[in-house]
């Protein structure tokens, strides 16, 4: 599957990843559960991601863990190769099983998600686990949830917004 | 190398049975270690950066690039929650007159205050002066900075302020609210700056513990953070110092970064680590700097 983009959906989705980085700072931190809170950016992503294929999705790890990286302002270069690999997991299924279901979309959702999440366990350790190995796994599965929620309705925002595999020119 | 027809025809399929189909294949793993390979050369230059002092230039050219958005959403998110429940908004006019009363009110209070507390510190400086002691160096004014950022992590307790650099603020500088201690600033972009809040686990300050009342100190000790939502921890006291619940605890000024006696919490429990003659103490803060329009940031 090759995934050409047209030039206006990528104008698209840098909006959305723009906005996504604001909530990420004024309304994720109020969303905080048993230690987790949703991660708007990383949802932004994963969706395009999963629309694209595993180059795209590589590329768009990177840059929204630039844009976390850039949020946070620690562990950068754990959250620039956690984001990525991710990316690169959720472009992966996108290519290859794809569709428009909520189960596919959920589950690379889900992979991602745990990439990204044993990714930086293995990389911070120390930070990951800073409160107990408890709590950090609970945060993860509680991650599940979030990603989970948040993952389908923007997958479909950005179809609509024209982002996802077409004809290449 | 030649094939059956049948793995001929299968290979073609897949597209690699041709060179391009070959390097189409590839094309995902190469972009992976490209952008593996920028990650970890950016994460390597950013450490660098801060070991050195300096900033990120990558890092601060994404802040400054979003600080826009961050500035919108805060002030969208605090239209619609000043001093209004819920779905009151719309009627934010009639909140924001009975706001303005209000802090009204609370700037007379405040004046008053002060007028009491710099006859006060004359008096002190006065004694001081009698007594042989050099005159404590004043600090300026507070500077005021809106908070335009909540911590984008759970892992990490940081904010995020719409002054930077340009606006007089430096790395290291002690930010407060009224009500006490919140942290320090760990970046200062031209524009923003980044605070490290107290109940960050990268975070320590030298504390005493006080009793009203009493002019000496019961114990002296390093206060950390533990994460978001949880209690701070006041570490290495001594274990034969008295330390209760209910005592209060205040930066000690040891070290010259923190100025002294500004509060940062109370005692709610005490543990002793007898093998090792210590105790550690969990405290409350007094400030939260997650519920804070605006910080202020010590000169």
């Amino acid at each position: 599957m090759t995934a050409f983009v047209p030039v206006r959906a990528w104008v698209a989705f840098a909006l959305l990843l723009l906005v996504a980085a604001g909530l990420q700072t004024s309304l994720a931190p109020r969303l905080l559960l048993l230690g987790s809170q949703p991660d708007f950016v990383f949802a932004v992503v994963i969706a395009g991601a999963l629309l694209a294929d595993a180059a795209t999705g590589a590329m768009l790890g990177f840059a929204g863990g630039l844009v976390s990286a850039a949020l946070v302002g620690d562990t950068v270069g754990t959250l620039l190769v956690s984001r990525t690999l991710a990316g690169f997991a959720a472009g992966q299924v996108g290519a290859r099983l794809f569709r428009t279901s909520a189960l596919v979309i959920v589950a690379g959702a889900a992979l991602a998600f745990l990439v990204a999440a044993g990714t930086f366990a293995l990389c911070a350790p120390a930070v990951f686990a800073r409160n107990g190995t408890g709590p950090a796994v609970g945060s993860v599965v509680v991650g599940l949830f979030w990603n989970a929620l948040l993952v389908f309705p923007i997958t479909l925002l950005l179809r609509r917004l024209g982002w996802g595999p077409g004809e290449p020119a | 190398m030649a094939y059956g027809r049948r793995s001929q025809a299968r290979l073609e399929m897949l597209g690699r049975g041709s060179d391009r189909g070959r390097a189409r294949a590839r094309a995902p793993f190469v972009a992976l270690v490209v952008t593996l390979a920028l990650g970890l050369c950016l994460g390597a230059l950013h450490n660098r950066a801060r070991a050195r002092g300096r900033s990120d230039v990558v890092l601060t050219g994404v802040r400054t690039a979003l600080l826009p958005v961050q500035t919108a959403t805060a002030r969208t998110g605090a239209l619609a929650s000043r001093d209004t429940s819920g779905w009151q908004w719309p009627w934010a006019g009639r909140a924001l007159a009975k706001e303005n009363a209000r802090l009204r009110a609370e700037v007379s209070r405040l004046t008053l205050a002060s007028q009491q507390l710099r006859a006060d510190a004359d008096e002190a400086a006065r004694l001081r002066t009698l007594a042989g002691f050099g005159a404590r160096q004043r600090r300026g004014a507070p500077l005021v900075a809106p908070v335009v950022g909540l911590p984008a992590s759970p892992l990490f307790d940081t904010l995020t302020l719409g002054r930077g650099a340009r606006g007089g603020l430096k790395e290291g500088q002690v930010v407060r609210t009224p009500e006490g201690l919140v942290g320090q600033i760990s970046q200062a972009d031209p524009f923003s700056a980044t605070v490290l809040l107290l109940s960050d686990p990268n975070s320590g300050v030298s504390a005493y513990v006080v009793r009203p009342g009493e002019s000496r100190p019961r114990g002296v000790g390093i206060a950390q953070g533990q994460g978001r939502n949880w209690p701070l921890r006041l570490d290495y006291l001594r274990g034969t110092d008295d330390v209760r619940p209910g005592d209060r605890v205040v930066s000690s000024g040891l070290g010259g970064v923190v100025p002294a006696d500004i509060s940062i919490g109370i005692v709610v429990s005490v543990t002793e680590d007898k093998p090792r003659a210590l105790k550690t103490a969990t405290v409350r803060p007094d400030a939260d700097a997650h519920l804070a329009r605006e910080l202020l940031v010590l000169p």
